[in-house]
C-alpha cells in the first residue's frame, strides 16, 4: 500500500460507519479480510471523490456537448446519403 | 511463552498472513474490489488500443457484409456512421461514466436500477446469452480461418461449414480458455500485440480488396438482398448498426474502470470503437458488394496468395481467440459479482470452462451462426438498448449522478438499493416494456415493421420508453424512499442504521 493511502485507510477504517459496514458484510458471509479491504478501498475512493474535481458529476453543458457530437455524426451520415 | 511456542505462533501468523494475501490477491483479480485512483492506470491511448483490438475483430467484417445485404456502399457507410453513433452514444454513457467515476464494475452500479437479485437475472439471461452468442460466432470464424489455412497448406477443397471448421472452432475455444485461465494480465499482453497488428492487417486487406476490384465498381455495386422499399432498407441497416454499437455494453463498464480519468474513458470508448469499427466494417461491406462474401477467410488466400493470405488468416484466427478471452473475462466477472456467495467457491477455471460449453456446441452449427447473425444482433440489441435506457434514467435522472458505494456493496443489508426479494421490479418491467416496444416497431425475425420505424428506427424509442417507464414506476412504487445519499452525512449509512427492505417500501 502506498504511504498516503495507508494513512488515509487507517484513519477512515476507525470510523463507526466502517465497523458497521464490515460487520454487515461479514454477517453476509464475506471473509473478514476481504470485508476490511473493501472498507479501506471505499473510504479512500469516497475521499478522492470529494477532492478530485474531474471526478464530479457531468454538467448539463458537458452532456450537451457529448450528445452534440452524436448529432453531428448523424448529420454527416445524412449528408452522405443526400450526396 | 516458551521459545518453541513463540516460534509456532509466528509460523501460524505467517501462514495466516500468506493465506490472507492469497485471498486478497484472488479477490483483487477476479472479485469485487473497486479500484483505487492509483490502480486505474490506463491512459486515453491505452484504452483506445483496447477498444481497437475489440472492434477490429472479425465480427466487424461480418457486420459490414450483413449491411451489404440491404444497401450499397455509400448508403452503407452512412448507415454505419449513423447507427454506430447512436448506439455508442447511449451505450458509452450508460456503461462507462459511473464505473470510471467510482472505479467499480458496472453490474455493481446497476444494483439501484434492478436490485441485487435483479442484476443477477439480467446477467444470467441477457448478458450471458449475448456473450455466448458472440463467443460462438468468434469461434466459428476462427474455425473458418483455420479450415482455409489447412486447405491451402494441404491443397484441399474444404467446405465453408465443414467438420474442419468445427474442429478449428473447438481448438479456438480451448486456446481462449487457456488464455483466460491465466488471468487478465495475459489477456492484456496479447491485446497489446493484437491491436496494432489488426490495424495493419485491416489496411492490408483493404489494399488487396481495392487492387483486385475498382472504386467505380464498388460505388456502383447493388445491395445483395434488399427489400422493395429503399427507405426501409436504409433504416434496417441503421438499426442493425445501432445494435452493433450497443452490443459493447456488457463489457465496456468493466474495462473503463481501469482508466485514469473520465476523459480517458468516455472519448476513447466512443471514438475508438467508432473509428475502428467503421474501418473494419467498410472492408466487410466493400468485399461483400464486390466479391459476394464479407468474410476475409474466404477471399484472403485467393487474393493475398498462399503466404500473405495464410499469414493474415492465422493472425485473424488468433485475434478472434483474444477477443473471445476479453469478452468472456468481463462476463465471468459479472457472473461472479451477481451470483453473490452462490458461486464464490467455484474456481475461475471451472467457471470459464462452463461458459464455453454452449459456444462449443454451437461450433457444430456454423452455418446457423452465420445465417442468423443479423437476427441475433437485433434481438440482443432490443434487450441491451432497454437496459441502457433504464441505467441512464437511474444514474443521471433518479440518482442525480450520486451513488453510495457502501450501500451498493451492502446490497440487501443497506437502505438505498435494497428491494423486497432483491428485485427492483420497476427496472425489470422497464426493460421488458422497452424490449417489447422495440420488437413491435421492428421484428427482426418476421421482418415486420411499423410505419414509424422508417422515421426513428427502434432502438432509440425503445431506450427512451424504458427510461420513462422506469422513472414513472419508481415514483409510484418507491415514492417514500430516498434516491440519493444524504449530503450532510457522506459517511453515515452504516449497516447499523439500516432496516429490512420490505419495511421501507411504500
Amino acid at each position: 500500500m502506498s504511504g498516503p493511502d495507508s494513512k488515509r485507510a487507517r484513519h477512515s477504517t476507525d470510523s463507526p460507519r466502517s465497523s458497521g459496514f464490515t460487520t454487515a458484510l461479514v454477517e453476509e458471509g464475506v471473509s473478514p479480510v476481504v470485508a476490511t479491504e473493501l472498507d479501506r478501498r471505499l473510504s479512500i475512493i469516497e475521499e478522492d471523490e470529494l477532492q478530485d474535481t474531474t471526478a464530479h458529476a457531468w454538467s448539463g453543458r458537458q452532456l450537451a456537448g457529448y450528445v452534440g457530437v452524436t448529432v453531428g455524426l448523424c448529420l454527416l451520415g445524412i449528408l452522405l446519403v443526400i450526396l | 511463552m516458551s521459545a518453541g511456542e513463540a516460534t509456532g505462533e509466528a509460523a501460524a501468523n505467517t501462514t495466516a498472513s500468506a493465506a490472507q494475501k492469497t485471498e486478497l490477491s484472488k479477490e483483487h483479480t477476479f472479485g469485487t474490489f473497486p479500484l483505487l485512483k492509483s490502480e486505474r492506470v490506463w491512459s486515453g491511448w491505452d484504452f483506445t488500443w483496447v477498444n481497437t483490438a475489440l472492434a477490429i475483430a472479425t465480427w466487424a467484417f461480418i457486420v459490414g457484409g450483413s449491411t451489404a445485404l440491404l444497401v450499397g456502399f455509400q448508403d452503407g457507410i452512412a448507415a454505419m456512421i449513423i447507427g454506430n453513433a447512436i448506439g455508442l452514444c447511449f451505450m458509452v454513457l450508460a456503461s462507462t461514466v459511473a464505473s470510471q467515476r467510482y472505479g467499480s464494475e458496472q453490474y455493481t452500479m446497476l444494483r439501484g436500477a434492478f436490485g441485487v437479485v435483479g442484476v443477477g437475472i439480467i446477467v444470467f439471461t441477457v448478458i450471458l446469452l449475448t456473450e455466448m452468442g458472440w463467443s460462438s460466432l468468434l469461434a466459428v470464424m476462427a474455425g473458418r480461418a483455420t479450415s482455409q489455412v489447412i486447405g491451402t497448406a494441404a491443397s484441399l477443397e474444404l467446405g465453408q461449414y465443414g467438420p474442419v471448421v468445427t474442429l478449428g472452432g473447438l481448438a479456438a475455444i480451448a486456446l481462449a480458455w487457456y488464455i483466460l485461465s491465466r488471468g487478465p494480465v495475459t489477456i492484456g499482453k496479447f491485446n497489446k500485440i493484437i491491436a496494432p497488428g489488426l490495424a495493419v492487417v485491416t489496411v492490408v486487406m483493404m489494399v488487396f480488396l481495392v487492387s483486385n476490384t475498382s472504386v467505380s465498381e464498388l460505388f456502383a455495386a447493388a445491395p445483395l438482398a434488399p427489400f422493395d422499399d429503399s427507405t426501409l432498407n436504409f433504416m434496417v441497416a441503421v438499426e442493425f448498426n445501432v445494435g452493433v454499437g450497443v452490443s459493447w455494453y456488457p463489457v465496456m463498464g468493466s474495462l473503463s474502470r481501469m482508466t485514469a480519468t473520465r476523459k480517458a474513458a468516455v472519448w476513447p470508448a466512443y471514438v475508438g470503437l467508432f473509428v475502428a469499427t467503421l474501418i473494419a466494417q467498410a472492408v466487410g461491406l466493400a468485399s461483400a458488394l464486390t466479391l459476394g462474401d464479407s468474410d476475409p477467410t474466404v477471399w484472403m488466400v485467393p487474393f493475398g496468395g498462399p503466404i500473405i493470405g495464410v499469414a493474415v488468416l492465422v493472425f485473424i484466427a488468433f485475434a478472434n481467440i483474444t477477443s473471445m478471452s476479453s469478452i468472456v473475462y468481463s462476463t465471468i466477472l459479472a457472473i461472479r459479482q451477481s451470483s453473490g456467495r452462490l458461486l464464490a467457491k467455484v474456481s475461475w477455471k471451472a467457471m470459464t470452462a462452463a461458459f464455453f460449453v454452449v459456444p462449443a456446441i454451437m461450433t457444430f452449427f456454423p452455418q446457423f451462426m452465420y445465417e442468423q447473425f443479423m437476427v441475433f444482433v437485433s434481438v440482443s440489441g432490443a434487450f441491451l438498448t432497454s437496459i441502457c435506457g433504464t441505467a441512464l434514467a437511474d444514474y443521471f435522472i433518479l440518482r442525480k449522478q450520486r451513488m453510495d458505494l457502501r450501500e451498493l456493496h451492502l446490497g440487501q443489508r443497506g437502505t438505498l438499493y435494497s428491494y423486497a426479494g432483491g428485485v427492483n421490479w420497476a427496472g425489470l418491467a422497464a426493460v421488458v416494456v422497452g424490449t417489447l416496444f422495440y420488437l413491435w416497431l421492428y421484428n427482426p425475425i418476421s421482418l415486420e415493421t411499423q410505419p414509424v420505424f422508417n422515421l426513428v428506427t427502434a432502438s432509440l424509442p425503445a431506450a427512451i420508453l424504458a427510461a420513462v417507464v422506469y422513472l414513472v414506476l419508481m415514483k409510484v412504487l418507491y415514492r417514500q424512499r430516498p434516491m440519493t445519499p444524504a449530503t450532510h452525512k457522506p459517511a453515515a449509512h452504516a449497516a447499523a442504521d439500516v432496516t429490512p427492505a420490505t419495511a421501507k417500501d411504500s
